[in-house]
């Protein structure tokens, strides 16, 4: 009975005990649970039925766990918990539990088991502990963490700014709860935004809110304003421009932030959400916000920095190629150049002008070296411009003279050189020197086919007058004989006539000088002037000789001569055989233009500025006008006998002394052919 | 010392010189001369009816020495000439004397050689003249015949016997044989043959 009663009272006190447990219990603030070992709910606290908003009994029916746990985490956690049900020891985990406002809040459940004597598990004693908040700053931190995570990878990915936008965008999206993201940047003359990135629900470009005026809809206030614009209700927002569009699509909240980069706008980031926006989220969109801004200025001026350097690379390289071609058109060209400052004896040289010279590039240039390659008869011409050069007289100096390179080879060198400033008040000089040896030697080449091909012509000319030509020089031998006849008879009388003899005698010397004279005229003639020789001539007395030589020549066409010649000319400088055959190529011409009828053969010479003209005027047949522009090209020629190179050669002379010739039409008759000659020749 | 009817030689050449030296030359033989530069010059010159020759230079300025020649011709001048040229051209030196030139000197010619030429040309001058001169006194002799006489003249020069002159003119022999005195002694011809030369001398003109 004893033990009955010990039982009995065992059990009251346990009732008892139950009952104060439960009044306990039901005190605690905690959210206690008792389970059954198969995990049912044999008991919950007030506080779990004030937070259910159910009672007791309710408890009981069905199943507690699915109606008030958050389906995922029973789901999540089905195994473990069942596996963690059947060891006889503590456990724990966290889930949602609902409220019964139907908000889910995080809780952190403990499990205590009640063991039997053989150390089984009789009951569970269950402890739940709402840390939704926790969960919540941990949830945030994650996001946070993660957005700036990804948005810190983005950024310091070397890709382009396009490229990093985009993962910013698909960051927000990830991490932030955002249905799309989208981050517009401000054009350059900063009206208009103009969409870069887009991730979530929408990805393209080139929709309608591509580009948005500075100003406009939410996102151009949001840029106008420089502030942030956020909203958890979107159906109430007055700036929302499309409300039928937020509600089939469920969004709910917007937030837009301007990307400031010290006060300066740079863009806009914005997201829409199908959700409330928390604070926090908000904070840590602002923040990343700030972070985009800030990473995109840093990008923007390391893709120009980039591009400078690129540039700079770019120009380099131009240079570079510049450099070669400079030198590979030196070569081609046979031009070298050089840098010099004179007084202090310092000479950079090109390459080629090394090669030029014929010199190792390892040479020093000095004046020395340059003087002992110079041809000594032009070394005058070096030392003149070095002292002209000196003494500042001349800002260009254009210069020709002859060099032989150390290995003996003569070369005609060509140099312009020019002052390019001072430094350290001594003149700086730079200049280019070709090598012009193979076009001199063309040159002196084709000088000597020209004159080969004058001479011929000369020659031929010649042929043809040689019967004028031989009477002329007759006549002043006849008279020479015929007076040579009467000197004799003079003496020879009984009383001798001396006085009559020396008259007969000196007529006789003037006669044969006269014939010396010709003669002499002609040898010139027949000379061959490869190397012509320059000399001051008197124009007149040339016209003059050609009248002596010619004389016969016009009777015999028929012609009369006639010459104006201006008095007190200037002498010319010029090659006296080459302007003989150019007066005795135009007076022939004019006197067989005239041969059918005969006619007035004029010369004149006249002073014209810093010219002398020459014309010789007939009043033959002319030329026809279509003829005016052939006349003067070789081998035409309207003559029967004619080569055609009268002319030609005559304009090449003319023009070798630095003057022109030139035909005109007379207003009645004939033709007037005209040449012009420099008083003051240049010497080259 | 050179007289009016001494001869005069007449040089036409373009060259002063050579002009010069001709004359000298000429001068120095006593013979007188004048010069032109042009054969116009000397064309338009009056000449004295002394003996004369003309040194004539073959190429002139505008007028040629041959052209000249026939200008010459012409107007009836019977003058010699004598040509001198530069350089022989045989075309012109067979005109030329085919025209009757005297000589045809190349220059430079011999002095001599001129000379020789010029007193040749004056010979032919001088018989030229001489022989001018007596055809125009047998004319003047002949224009004092009467008709009969001249009739009878010719009938004697063609070689008809007295008697067959008389027979011819329907007269007497001895008619014939009285005009026939006539005649010889107007003509002032002192045999038959002066009588016939006489005849063709007045036909030749």
């Amino acid at each position: 009975m004893a033990l009955e009663s010990d039982r009995q009272k065992a059990a009251e006190a346990l009732q008892l005990d139950t009952h104060s447990l439960s009044l306990i219990t039901d005190l605690i603030p905690s959210f206690i649970h008792v389970l059954r070992t198969d995990g049912s709910v044999l008991y919950v606290n007030q506080a779990v039925l004030d937070y259910h908003g159910i009672t007791l009994k309710d408890v009981q029916k069905g199943d507690y766990r699915a109606r008030f746990f958050h389906p995922e985490d029973v789901e999540r956690l089905r195994d473990e918990r069942r596996d963690a049900l059947l060891r006889p020891v503590p456990f724990e985990n966290e889930q949602r539990v609902l409220r019964k406002d139907g908000e889910y809040r995080w809780f952190l459940i403990r499990y205590n088991p009640l063991l039997d004597q053989r150390g089984k598990v009789k009951r569970w004693y269950v402890a739940a502990f709402d840390i939704e908040d926790r969960k919540r700053a941990e949830d945030a931190q994650a996001r946070q963490a993660g957005v700036r995570a990804d948005v810190s990878a983005a950024l310091s990915k070397p890709t382009n700014l396009a490229e990093i936008l985009r993962a910013c965008t698909e960051a927000i999206v990830r991490h932030l709860d955002a249905a799309f993201a989208r981050i517009w940047m401000l054009n350059k003359d900063e009206s208009t935004l103009e969409l870069q990135a887009s991730a979530g629900l929408y990805t393209r470009l080139d929709g309608s809110y591509s580009r948005i005026p500075v100003g406009d809809l939410k996102v151009g206030w949001i840029a106008r304003e420089k502030k942030a614009h956020l909203t958890n209700d979107v159906m109430t927002d007055p700036r929302l421009n499309d409300k039928d569009w937020a509600r089939d699509n469920g969004m709910v909240a917007f937030a837009g932030y301007p990307l400031l980069v010290e006060d300066r706008l740079i863009g806009v980031v914005a997201l829409f959400a199908r959700r409330p926006l928390s604070e926090f989220i908000l904070d840590t969109l602002a923040s990343v916000a700030d972070t985009i801004a800030q990473g995109i200025e840093r990008k923007r001026a390391e893709e120009a920095l980039r591009n400078a350097l690129d540039e700079i690379q770019k120009s380099e390289s131009k240079l570079r190629q510049a450099y070669v071609r400079l030198a590979e058109a030196q070569r081609l060209s046979k031009t070298g150049s050089f840098i010099t400052d004179l007084l202090a004896d310092e000479h950079n040289w090109s390459e080629e002008l090394y090669r030029i010279f014929e010199l190792d590039p390892a040479t020093k240039i000095t004046h020395e070296t340059i003087r002992t390659v110079f041809h000594p008869d032009d070394l005058p011409i070096y030392e003149a411009a070095f002292k002209r050069a000196v003494d500042g007289l001349d800002r260009d100096l254009e210069l020709a003279y002859r060099i032989i390179t150390p290995a003996g080879n003569l070369k005609h060198v060509h140099s312009i050189t020019r002052v390019m400033g001072a430094v350290a008040d001594r003149p700086v000089f730079i200049g280019a020197i070709q090598d012009v040896t193979e076009s001199k030697l063309a040159e002196e080449a084709l000088n000597t086919a020209r004159g080969e091909l004058a001479h011929m012509a000369r020659v031929t000319t010649l042929s043809a007058l040689t019967a004028s030509i031989a009477h002329e020089i007759n006549q002043p031998i006849s008279a020479a004989i015929t007076s040579a006849g009467a000197c004799l008879r003079w003496l020879n009388r009984d009383q001798p006539e001396v006085q009559r003899a020396r008259e007969a005698a000196m007529r006789i010397e003037e006669d044969g000088k006269r014939a010396a004279e010709i003669i002499s005229h002609l040898k010139s003639f027949y000379k061959k002037d490869v190397s012509p020789e320059r000399e001051l001539v008197s124009v007149n007395d040339v016209v003059g000789e050609m009248l002596v030589l010619l004389r016969n020549e016009a009777e015999r066409h028929t012609v009369t001569m006639r010459t104006e010649l201006a008095a007190d000319l200037p002498p010319i400088r010029a090659d006296r055989v080459q302007l003989q055959q150019v007066l005795m190529n135009l007076m022939l011409n004019g006197m067989e233009a005239m041969s059918e009828k005969g006619g007035e053969l004029r010369i004149n010479t006249q002073e014209e500025g810093r010219d002398l003209k020459v014309s010789v005027s007939d009043t033959g047949i002319g030329i026809p006008g279509d003829k005016m522009d052939d006349i003067f090209n070789a081998f035409f020629t309207t003559k029967v006998q004619g080569i055609g190179m009268g002319l030609s050669i005559s304009s090449t002379i003319i023009e070798s002394h630095g003057g022109r010739l030139w035909a005109i039409s007379n207003p009645g008759t004939g033709a007037t052919f005209l040449f012009t000659l420099p008083t003051e020749v240049e010497v080259h | 010392m050179i007289a009016d009817n001494d001869p005069v030689v007449f040089i036409v050449d373009d060259d002063a010189s050579v002009r010069r030296s001709i004359q000298d030359l000429l001068s120095s033989v006593a013979l007188r001369s004048e010069a032109f530069a042009t054969p116009q010059a000397f064309l338009d010159s009056k000449r004295a009816g002394c003996p004369a020759c003309l040194v004539l230079d073959v190429r002139l300025p505008g007028m040629s020495g041959l052209d000249c020649q026939r200008r010459l011709a012409e107007a009836g001048v019977t003058i010699p000439i004598i040509f001198i040229t530069g350089h022989s051209e045989v075309p012109v030196t067979v005109q030329a004397m085919k025209s009757g030139a005297v000589e045809f000197l190349t220059k430079p010619f011999r002095p001599q050689e001129l000379l020789d030429a010029v007193q040749q040309a004056l010979d032919r001058d001088r018989k030229l003249r001489e022989k001018h001169r007596e055809t125009a006194e047998v004319r003047n002799r002949y224009e004092t015949l009467t008709t009969r006489e001249r009739e009878v003249m010719e009938l004697v020069v063609s070689g008809l016997l007295n008697k067959q002159i008389a027979m011819k003119l329907g007269t007497g022999e001895h008619t014939v044989k009285i005009h026939r005195g006539h005649v010889m002694e107007k003509m002032k011809a002192d045999s038959l043959p002066a009588l016939i030369r006489m005849a063709d001398r007045l036909k030749s003109n």
